[in-house]
């Protein structure tokens, strides 16, 4: 097995202690921590997002992935910065004003990051400005909100209605998720695309920074 | 007859003169406007359930499970009963409340590690009926003096346990602590299991509701078959008390069944289910047709219908139940899962008269086909809430 199969199979299996040790294999044998991210890391990540589409990873076996996954990054980053590797785009996410709830949105944040992009994490309960403010500081090229609840949702639309009357709507493309949601409520409110789930959340995004 | 002997009759498929309504409500406006809550005042537990149990009986509501206590939510009742029951270390935890909902934020542990040196006891039986029996009589009795079935209520093992221990440490010790993961459901199975014995014992009512979310509106959150060999024995444990002393056993998860139904309806032997969300996600035609016998609560659709719908909507949607389903029984209706602040009482308050209204038996097919015929003619519909399984 080569160290890029291994460093596949480990994230597959959602075995951190494995991942990070056949990172640090791979590097150590020459691999380029390009080749590591992408055929490794994110490979893998899109082989645990075919799965969660399939019903056969559930929401425990995404996440223990994702967390193998991330715990090689950490290990990785500084090989990628020195290399000069680009990511796959930036993306501000959070929970809309008024909800607390955070796992789907860690998990969109995870596999979004499995899939190469630089992800900044808001947390829950993000204010329009909040939002606004990150967009300012961080130039993503998308925005991902999540809101659990029927009665958050509407916090959407004015985190939107903000962007739009600050000028910053322009610059950002948007992308919404959670439980109520529908793409009905994305095309209703003007957002540019809606996600069902995490793995759909990478497909979407590619798509909407391929269209930056 | 009174609501009680009505809900009796109707959960054993007895002959009763109309439909019911169920539903649970945490709605700010409802509460206000027609039971007369003020925000700002304290109120005594014994004032809040009065207050509410005029709001459901001003609305025409006929059977609840929740009694809403703006000031206080459920999730902070949770922290309170693992310290009391298992054990745990009473300090830092902190619960955020927000929207409608609250989160626990702050735990003491955070970590597998940190679980490990925080790791509840097994409950005992005599603490918990000592507590609950009088609580679960007081409730009853003054909800009975206004007419009001108030159903008992637990929380399903898995559940608690990810709320003890949070989801994602939880979805980790599913693999990496098997031990740990088993033994917090033991005690959250045990207490609930605890808490079940004492409203078979105690409780006027005859049915009671575990509250278990393993779904989300498009699928399972944890594999079925991981469900079926942790979960299903200690649902086990609930519903079996319960069941012996020949009470009815009700099942919730939000989302989508899908997979899961087989093993709670056929595997655990539950008698009905509640909620059944729309929005995509279950039919609950489909289900009666599949599963005949279980009883089914809901399900006008409160992520669509209910707070963005016109009256008319929500009248069009009830009738369609009334019509499909009333006339063979073992339908309760109400929301597809709770009235929210963003319900307008004016959509609660018709979804509840039109079951009133349309809901005797005998259903009177064509005069709720006509109504809703006329509906459509006066062109008065404008939102339809979607149906999947």
């Amino acid at each position: 097995m080569s160290e890029i199969e291994a460093i596949y199979r480990a994230v597959v299996e959602g075995n951190a202690a494995a991942t990070k040790a056949a990172v640090t294999a791979a590097l150590s044998a020459g691999v380029s921590a390009e080749a590591v991210l992408k055929d490794g890391l994110i490979a893998a990540m899109g082989e645990v997002g075919r799965l969660f589409e399939t019903n056969e990873y559930f929401v425990p076996e995404m996440l223990v992935s994702a967390r193998a996954m991330q715990s090689a990054l950490t290990l990785l980053k500084p090989h990628l910065t020195e290399a000069g590797v680009a990511s796959a785009g930036k993306v501000v996410i959070g929970t809309v004003k008024g909800d607390l709830h955070d796992i789907g949105k860690n998990l969109v944040a995870m596999m979004l990051e499995g899939a190469g992009f630089e992800v900044i994490d808001l947390g829950t309960d993000v204010s329009p400005d909040k939002f606004l403010a990150a967009i300012e500081r961080h130039q993503p090229q998308l925005m991902a909100m999540s809101a659990l609840l029927t009665t958050t949702m509407p916090a959407m639309a004015t985190t939107l209605e903000a962007l739009q009357q600050a000028g910053a709507r322009s610059r950002v493309k948007v992308m919404i998720g959670g439980a109520p949601v529908t793409d009905e409520y994305a095309r209703k409110i003007g957002a540019d695309g809606y996600a069902r789930d995490a793995a759909s959340a990478v497909r979407l995004a590619r798509s909407l920074a391929e269209a930056h | 007859m009174n609501n009680l002997e009505r809900f009796t009759k109707a959960i054993d498929w007895k002959p009763v003169d109309r439909i019911m309504t169920y539903d649970f409500t945490d709605s700010g406006p409802l509460l206000e406007q027609l039971g007369g809550y003020k925000q700002g005042h304290s109120y005594s537990w014994a004032e809040i359930i009065e207050m509410n149990a005029l709001a459901w009986k001003n609305a025409g509501l006929d059977v609840t499970r929740f009694v809403y206590d703006p000031a206080s939510h459920w999730m902070g009742t949770k922290i309170v009963n693992w310290i009391r029951f298992f054990g745990v270390n009473p300090d830092n935890w902190q619960v955020d409340q927000a929207g409608g909902t609250a989160w626990i934020s702050k735990r003491p542990f955070s970590d597998l590690k940190g679980l490990e040196k925080h790791m509840p006891q097994l409950p005992k039986l005599e603490d918990v009926r000592e507590w609950f029996a009088p609580a679960i009589r007081e409730t009853q009795e003054i909800l009975a003096e206004h007419d009001i079935v108030y159903i008992g209520a637990v929380e399903g093992p898995i559940t608690d346990a990810y709320s003890y221990m949070g989801m994602e440490l939880f979805c980790s010790a599913i693999y990496e602590a098997p031990e740990l993961a088993a033994h917090v459901m033991d005690c959250c199975g045990k207490f609930s299991a605890y808490v079940a014995q004492t409203y078979a014992e105690v409780g006027q009512v005859p049915l009671l509701f575990m509250g278990e979310d393993v779904a989300t509106t498009t699928g399972p959150i944890f594999q079925p078959a991981w469900v079926r060999k942790e979960g299903l024995p200690r649902w086990r444990w609930i519903a079996d008390p319960i069941h012996k002393a020949g009470k009815k056993f009700l099942f919730h998860t939000d989302g989508r069944y899908g997979s899961f139904l087989p093993i709670i309806l056929e595997e655990l032997g539950a008698d009905g289910l509640n909620p059944i969300e729309r929005n995509g996600c279950n039919d609950i035609f489909a289900i009666r047709q599949a599963y005949p016998h279980k009883l089914l609560f809901g399900n006008v659709c409160c992520a669509q219908t209910l707070p963005y719908g016109t009256p008319y909507d929500v009248e069009d949607e009830t009738l369609e139940l009334i019509e499909k389903i009333g006339p063979q029984g073992g339908i309760f209706i109400g929301s597809s899962s709770e009235v929210h602040d963003l319900v307008p009482v004016v959509n609660t308050v018709t979804m509840y008269r039109t079951v009133h209204e349309y809901g005797q038996y005998p259903i009177d097919i064509d005069r709720i086909r006509a109504r809703r015929a006329a509906l459509r003619r006066k062109g008065q519909l404008r939102l339809r809430a979607g149906c999947a399984m």
